[in-house]
């Protein structure tokens, strides 16, 4: 293991890592832009530029292998020197037009020329103008804002592997481009606005909808499949603007599908449920006449789905599934596509055992669907043909609504409190980013009131369920953190 | 010896006595116009450009620097090759507004600015909401 010396402070270093993975490994900062932790390290921007003993001049971190006794400098006269002369040849072409690009607010080119330049450019001739136009179905491109970092190029290379993305031109002419006819349009093609540090590549789905620093963000996890991406929801005047991944080494390393990504606008559809029909209390005195029968979809959350097995048991009511399966299993680099296209169906397995279908015949039929691509698949609708009584929570207006005597409006994933198991067994929270429409109660909140306990939160209801439940003992929210955690038994 | 301040009450009596044969202060309003100082900042207009375009570009710079939020802008995307982006709607609640010439301060286009139109009539607080249509011809 070679030790190196990091700001006079001694440090041991993994074997064939590099200086910048070794300042960042130990909290050294150092700005980038071409290195990314998930790619392949490229040493084109000389941003990351550091004073090393080997070497009179500076040079490039992210490049260089840390050798025993190597004494590595990040800060001071010469290196922040170094690193304004390299933003000034970027800001060079780079146009001064943060006030319109979409990326002002979370854009490094920005911050660092905040931190290490003058803000005067000594640059008297014509800038070069590139192209601005749409790369693919969700990715647009400010070619002059372009630093031609050639992230976004090797993201498609080596992650999605479909290299839609090429650099054209030489010198101060580069810039990313694809070739005639091939647009990027991949599953995981947004990654590359997230991977994007200047506002070059721009999400065609987030084109001037929000200035980010009057956005919430809010940590919560993906619940269009199985994999259970962690993201951060961004969300404006009560609209969820666009949703980018967490790191999480366990579940999606850093990246995240568009289809998960784009699954947001069911949210302010017009259909949306938004009235209730009837109260919990009706729905429980109707149960406990007999032959009742539960339909749960694997979109709820832990704490409903505990909820719901206690409230079969009071009604000794079966329970049958509702699940969405599409597509195949498809890997990215670290991101695996599940084509289990709900969130929580590892959970299900684990409370209920082996999902059962709808249950036929019975009297009284109480259907608990949040999938949202999802209305009323033929098995169910016979069986609430034959039911006399139906009671139903749903995200959207539809068939089976019609028919129900008792109404009771699901709130979408990103409008409540929970949990979600993911594919692996591992336990992770989703909170709420925006709030539902007026009059749509939390579904653990009239799931109580049909049970007659004490209203407790999410993360009351998850207590208690940790107790009972052997697949989540032993954990509670502040364990969940914002990573989640590994369930019990798995 | 009392002092009795003599000089004083003179210089007193001068002040008093210029007041009287002087220039009037109070104003006959509304018979006469009241003319505000050059710089005086009262409701807000959005200036447009040689071809009568709006020269607002929606980068949020006055919202951004508004203490009062007030400003409440909708960005969309520009019909015209010269820019990227336009608002599609500009509403200013002046019933929230402190009249304190941030925003034109902040606008990096020039394209706000506050006129010295101090007369404001308005019968419910929607009409004291202006949109962009109304903030453009003024």
């Amino acid at each position: 293991m070679p030790k190196i010396k990091l700001n006079g402070k001694e440090v041991e270093v993994a074997p064939g890592k590099t200086v910048l993975q070794a300042c960042v490994d130990n909290g050294a900062f150092v700005p980038h832009y071409c290195w990314h932790p998930g790619l392949s390290p490229a040493g084109n921007c000389r941003m990351c530029l550091v004073k090393v003993s080997n070497s009179r001049k500076l040079e490039a971190s992210c490049m260089y292998p840390c050798s025993d006794n190597l004494e590595v400098t990040t800060e001071g006269p010469e290196v922040a020197k170094g690193r304004q002369d390299v933003l000034e040849f970027m800001l060079i072409n780079h146009p001064l037009d943060c006030p319109i690009c979409d990326k002002a607010g979370e854009c490094d080119l920005q911050d660092y020329t905040y931190a290490y330049r003058g803000g005067v450019s000594r640059f008297r001739d014509k800038k070069v103008i590139k192209h601005t136009k749409d790369l693919g179905p969700n990715v647009r491109i400010w070619g002059s804002r372009c630093i031609a970092c050639t992230r976004c190029v090797r993201f498609c290379e080596e992650v999605a592997g479909t290299g839609e993305l090429c650099l054209v031109n030489r010198g101060d002419h580069s810039v990313v481009d694809v070739f005639p006819t091939i647009p990027i349009d991949n599953p995981v093609s947004l990654n590359v606005v997230d991977l994007c540090p200047v506002g070059a590549l721009i999400d065609r789905n987030f084109l001037y909808q929000a200035r980010v620093w009057f956005a919430r963000e809010t940590e919560s996890v993906c619940a269009s499949c199985a994999r259970g991406c962690n993201v951060k929801i961004t969300a404006l005047d009560n609209r969820i603007k666009r949703m980018v991944p967490r790191v999480n080494a366990d579940v999606n390393t850093w990246w995240m599908c568009d289809e998960g990504r784009l699954n947001t606008r069911y949210l302010a559809d017009d259909r949306r449920l938004t009235a209730s029909k009837g109260s919990a209390r009706d729905l429980d005195a109707a149960a406990r006449k007999g032959n009742f029968g539960i339909v749960l979809s694997t979109y709820q959350t832990i704490e409903e789905m505990w909820l719901v097995k206690r409230l079969a048991e009071a009604w000794k009511a079966p329970v049958g599934f509702l699940t969405l399966t599409r597509g195949e299993r498809k890997k990215f680099g670290g991101l695996v596509i599940e084509p289990d296209k709900t969130p929580n169906r590892r959970f299900a397995e684990k409370l209920f055992g082996e999902l059962k279908p709808v249950p036929a015949g019975c009297k009284g039929l109480f259907v608990l669907n949040g999938i949202p691509e999802l209305e009323g698949p033929p098995e169910l609708m016979a069986a609430a043909n034959g039911a006399e009584f139906l009671a139903v929570s749903d995200l959207r207006k539809g068939p089976l609504v019609e028919k129900a005597q008792v109404v009771l409006p699901a709130c979408a994933w990103a409008e409540k409190d929970g949990t979600f198991m993911n594919v692996d067994g591992r336990v992770q929270r989703i909170r709420k980013a925006i709030e539902p429409p007026a009059a749509v109660r939390a579904e653990v909140a009239w799931l109580q009131e049909a049970l007659g306990t004490e209203p407790l939160s999410a993360e009351g209801v998850f207590l208690q369920a940790a107790k009972e439940v052997p697949a989540l003992a032993g954990l509670d929210y502040g364990k969940l953190g914002n990573q989640g955690a590994a369930s019990n038994g798995h | 010896m009392t002092n009795y301040n003599i000089g004083s009450l003179f210089k007193g009596m001068f002040r008093t006595f210029q007041h009287l044969v002087g220039k009037k202060a109070t104003l006959e309003y509304p018979e006469e116009k009241y003319i505000p100082r050059k710089g005086y900042r009262g409701e807000h207009r959005l200036k447009k450009d040689e071809q009568g375009r709006m020269k607002c570009v929606a980068c949020f710079m006055c919202a951004t620097a508004c203490p009062a939020e007030c400003i409440r802008i909708v960005a969309g995307p520009s019909p015209w090759p010269d820019r990227d982006k336009i608002p599609v709607s500009f509403e200013i609640d002046l019933l929230k507004c402190i009249y304190c010439g941030m925003c034109e301060e902040a606008c990096p286009c020039d394209a706000i600015e506050l006129t010295p139109t101090f007369t404001q009539i308005a019968t419910t607080r929607e009409e004291k909401i202006y949109d962009l249509q109304k903030l453009m011809n003024r």
